[in-house]
């Protein structure tokens, strides 16, 4: 298009035409604008992990796991004394959980006393 | 609008916040001070016993005399011994409680049940001895001992039904043990120094031990499937103390397992 059918239309050359309508005049840096929320976000994300973590390790500790050794390797030849120490504990802990001790017995206490006038009075 | 900064320790305060309460429960549900509430029992059935034996001497001379002062001997005997009654009692159900949420349980949903029926009963205690703290008269005195009467069925059962659970528990931990044996043994048997003939023969012997194993996990199998069902049921009055004598009979299988593995490690 020649400036010939610019001059036309009306339109002249100097007259400076708006890049984007609508846009403030004064932009905010956008680098700014990013790194925040991120921080945030990270920072966040971080305090969740940890409150998660030290929650799962406190519930794992609670539940009352039986702690087996470990079997020994199979190449390992095991002697006839060294399987009847490493039962034994196994043997006690089990003759030791004998339900049949029961520990707690209901209290014996009296269910029917009262305190009634005496007859005849 | 909420700068950042504001937004970010709110956020923090809010999860730290969170994380106390949480850590709170978890330490406060799974370390129960069993020990001393064992001790305060056993100081509180004591003191019971002087006091039944002091109520008991009051109550004959307010029979026999029928005076106003034997009366309020015999009132101010009656109040001190209902309160330590009910101390006896409250004492005994937090000991359950505390087992139940100390042990890992078959079913924890079981153990939940267990513990939120021993709560009702605790508050309903807690009540009764606040209403027998100030039961200062005869016929108050009598009430609150009538109310002790109409509820020994229900504190039985609850007790009952704890003892039950805590068994159940007892047992299972028994089989998982002796499963644990027979590994290791099978383990012995597989790479132990001994000849082709003694090999075959632990062999037989583990096998034994297995079927005695998986007999004892059967019988228990078969009263927590009883115990689901009465617990549904919810007229489980009697049956705790039956299933208890089935959980033991599991228990005696776990013992006779015991003995082969005594035998197989010779």
């Amino acid at each position: 298009m020649s400036t010939d059918n610019l001059n036309q239309t009306g339109f002249s050359q100097e007259v400076p035409v708006p890049l984007e309508v609508g846009k403030p005049d004064l932009l905010v840096p956008q680098k700014k604008s990013l790194i925040v929320p991120l921080a945030i976000g990270a920072f966040v994300v971080l305090l969740v992990g940890i409150v998660i973590f030290v929650f799962l390790i406190k519930r794992g500790a609670s539940t009352q796991v039986l702690i087996t050794p470990t079997p020994l390797p199979s190449q390992t030849p095991i002697q006839t004394d060294q399987i009847r120490s490493d039962i034994e504990p196994d043997l006690q802990r089990i003759e030791q959980s004998n339900p049949e001790g029961d520990e707690h017995p209901f209290p014996p206490v009296d269910f029917t006393t009262r305190i009634q006038e005496p007859a005849g009075k | 609008m909420i700068r950042p900064f504001a937004l970010l320790s709110r956020v923090s305060l809010a999860i730290l916040l969170c994380f106390l309460v949480l850590n709170t429960g978890v330490v406060y549900a799974v370390n129960p001070n069993i020990a001393p509430l064992k001790d305060r029992y056993r100081q509180l059935l004591d003191l019971y016993r002087t006091q039944s034996d002091a109520l008991s001497l009051s109550l004959t001379q307010y029979k026999n005399l029928k005076t106003l002062a034997s009366q309020e001997e015999a009132v101010h005997d009656m109040r001190d011994f209902l309160l330590t009654r009910d101390d006896v009692v409250i004492t005994h159900l937090s000991i359950l409680e505390a087992v139940l949420s100390d042990r890992t349980m078959v079913n924890p949903l079981w153990s939940a049940s267990s513990s939120a029926r021993i709560d009702a009963d605790l508050k309903d205690l807690q009540d009764h001895r606040s209403r027998s703290d100030v039961a200062v008269d005869r016929i108050k005195a009598d009430t609150e001992a009538l109310w002790f009467i109409g509820k020994q069925k229900q504190l039985s059962s609850t007790a009952d039904r704890a003892v039950c659970l805590i068994a159940i528990g007892h047992t299972q931990e028994a089989i998982d043990a002796l499963q644990t044996v027979k590994k290791k043994i099978d383990l012995w048997i597989d790479t132990g120094v001994m000849s082709e003939t003694q090999r075959v023969e632990k062999q037989r012997g583990s096998d034994e031990l297995g079927r005695t194993i998986d007999n004892a996990q059967s019988i228990l199998s078969g009263a927590l499937i009883q115990y689901e069902r009465q617990s549904q049921s919810g007229s489980a009055t009697l049956m705790y103390p039956q299933l208890r004598s089935i959980v033991f009979s599991s228990y005696a299988s776990v013992l006779r397992g015991v003995e082969f593995a005594k035998e197989l490690s010779q």
